[in-house]
């Protein structure tokens, strides 16, 4: 099978915990539907995006030192989306919103690597867009611009079950560890993997990764990309 | 035709305080951590925003001429008259679903929702819940951040007017604080994306104005006392003859070089230092093919060293 392997690189990047309410925290990587979008933007494609990126297998982890940075924003108060409110005009003003960012580590971009697998030439195109994106890659909000580097194309297999080492995020309930090393930090959230055109989760996954996104040793039961003798766990979107 | 683009903008705030955080006593956005300033793309817009109203045109989010505020419904109302004065027609703005004639004419009539997008209310029908319809900029800028470690400074204020007069007490002026830098040199990463802007009627006009918004709207519109000693240093695009190249963030190719044995905190002014940018030089030389052209404009106060851009089809922008 088809993999497709880059590094996704920008200055700050803000993935919504998309419960959160008064307080905008992040997700230490994108989410499944995140990368599915940008995927899409990759391709230039608009909300069809959805049904032509449907199938694939998505995995991500983090690669360098990261850390959080907090920011208030000064947003707008919309209760109903009129006029006034959208001028700052609501009765009890604006909100202010403390937000958080991830950002490298003394001046360095933050950093992700990507996997996709699925329809080779699919891959194919995924590969040339990333390479020359049609509309801007973005690490979350469309501020957060980024970038693609070292895309290539290489060859994996899928697995049912896995046990050995293991990167990427895996689903709680298929999940056993066993032997962690020290000093390992699993990060365990429930993460959006389907979006309604209007950006409300439709599906979503409890997943754990390594918060630093160095390898472990799993004991898996579901689906894995097998790629170099190591087990990627992965999302299929 | 519009470009696909990065921008890279520098401006220097020297005794000011650039972007006030409103959770911590309006005090400078600061990343701590790394000791480097912060400035939010809605500050930046905000200067350019400000610039088309001094221009006489019509912006999406303002307040009005005279610096009132004005009612929701009356705005709207002014808004439909224009239109319906203009085109003949009813504006169908309380349908759940935009009109999309009413929006063609909005999105020509406001530049800065072709630059920077918008949200808009959909009213609702009757009792039923309205909506909101979302534009997506074209133009996008990445948080700017300064391109050293600086430090912020506190001083206290007096106000002349009395705090609390009740019972005669407080005949006095109050007292607050007023949080600066001494000096950053501040940069922004854009990317204009033609796709959006397509879709949004954005004209090369248009970027012709954000350009002059970026270097003669801060020098006009940062005037009031937290703002004032803003200047523009350094404005580069580069359009790319396709999609976008992986140039990275071009602020990555730069470092300000203190002279005589400054430390980066220190600096000043501009005639401090020099900023060094061979690295986005070499960047840049790696997608030459794929660049259409670059546009410049360097403040001659500057001292630049390392911008090697021979051979690329360069245009001085001018000011």
């Amino acid at each position: 099978m088809k993999v497709l392997r880059f590094l996704l690189k920008g200055k700050r990047a803000h993935f919504r915990r998309f419960y959160t309410n008064s307080s905008a925290l992040t997700y230490p990587v994108p989410p499944p539907a995140t990368l599915k979008g940008l995927l899409g933007a990759a391709l230039g494609l608009g909300p069809e995006y959805a049904r032509r990126l449907s199938g694939l297998y998505l995995s991500v982890r983090p690669l360098g030192a990261q850390r959080h940075l907090f920011q208030t924003v000064n947003y707008l108060f919309l209760k109903e989306g009129k006029l006034e409110e959208l001028r700052g005009l609501y009765k009890e003003g604006r909100t202010q919103i403390p937000l958080q960012f991830l950002v490298g580590e003394a001046g360095s971009p933050v950093a992700f690597e990507v996997y996709a697998a699925g329809d080779g030439g699919l891959l194919e195109e995924l590969k040339g867009a990333l390479e020359a994106p049609l509309y801007p890659l973005a690490l979350g909000p469309a501020y957060a611009l980024a970038w693609a580097e070292e895309v290539a194309l290489g060859e994996g297999r899928l697995e049912e079950g896995w046990e050995g080492p293991g990167l990427g995020w895996w689903r709680v309930e298929d999940l056993s560890l066993k032997e962690v090393p020290l000093g390992t930090r699993i990060y365990r959230d429930r993460f959006p993997v389907d979006l309604a055109p209007d950006r409300t989760p439709t599906r979503v996954e409890e997943l754990a990764l390594e918060a630093r996104g160095e390898p472990i040793p799993v004991a898996y039961r579901g689906r894995v990309l097998v790629v170099d003798g190591v087990g990627v766990g992965v999302v299929q979107v | 035709m519009l470009p696909n683009a990065e921008i890279l903008y520098l401006y220097e705030a020297k005794d000011t305080n650039p972007n006030g955080d409103p959770d911590a006593e309006n005090r400078p956005r600061m990343d701590y951590v790394g000791r480097r300033l912060l400035v939010s793309d809605v500050r930046l817009k905000r200067y350019v925003r400000d610039y088309l109203l001094a221009r006489g045109e019509d912006v999406w989010v303002r307040s009005r001429e005279d610096g009132s505020r004005t009612d929701a419904d009356g705005r709207l109302e002014e808004l439909k008259k224009e239109y319906q004065k203009e085109t003949g027609k009813e504006a169908g703005a309380k349908k759940k679903d935009l009109d999309p004639e009413f929006l063609s004419w909005y999105l020509r009539r406001l530049r800065d929702v072709r630059l920077f997008g918008a949200v808009l209310p959909i009213k609702a029908e009757g009792e039923g819940k309205g909506g909101t319809g979302q534009f997506v900029g074209p133009v996008q800028f990445d948080w700017g951040y300064s391109l050293h470690p600086v430090e912020v400074y506190t001083a206290t204020i007096s106000s002349v007017f009395a705090g609390r007069t009740e019972g005669g007490k407080g005949e006095h002026g109050t007292f607050g604080k007023d949080h600066r830098v001494h000096y950053a040199l501040i940069a922004f990463w854009g990317r204009i994306s033609r796709r959006r802007g397509e879709a949004l009627g954005l004209t090369p006009e248009d970027l012709e104005v954000l350009e002059k918004g970026l270097l003669e709207g801060l020098l006009e519109g940062a005037t009031t006392r937290s703002k004032v000693g803003q200047t523009p240093r350094l404005y580069l695009r580069v359009d790319w003859r396709e999609g976008f190249r992986p140039l990275g963030d071009p602020r990555d190719g730069l470092r300000v070089l203190p002279e005589g044995g400054k430390a980066p905190e220190a600096i000043r002014s501009v005639g401090e230092y020099r900023l060094e940018a061979s690295a986005l030089s070499e960047s840049l030389s790696r997608f030459k093919e794929s660049i259409a052209r670059v546009r410049l404009w360097v403040h001659p106060d500057l001292k630049v060293e390392g911008l090697s851009l021979e051979g690329f089809p360069v245009e001085e922008v001018k000011v």
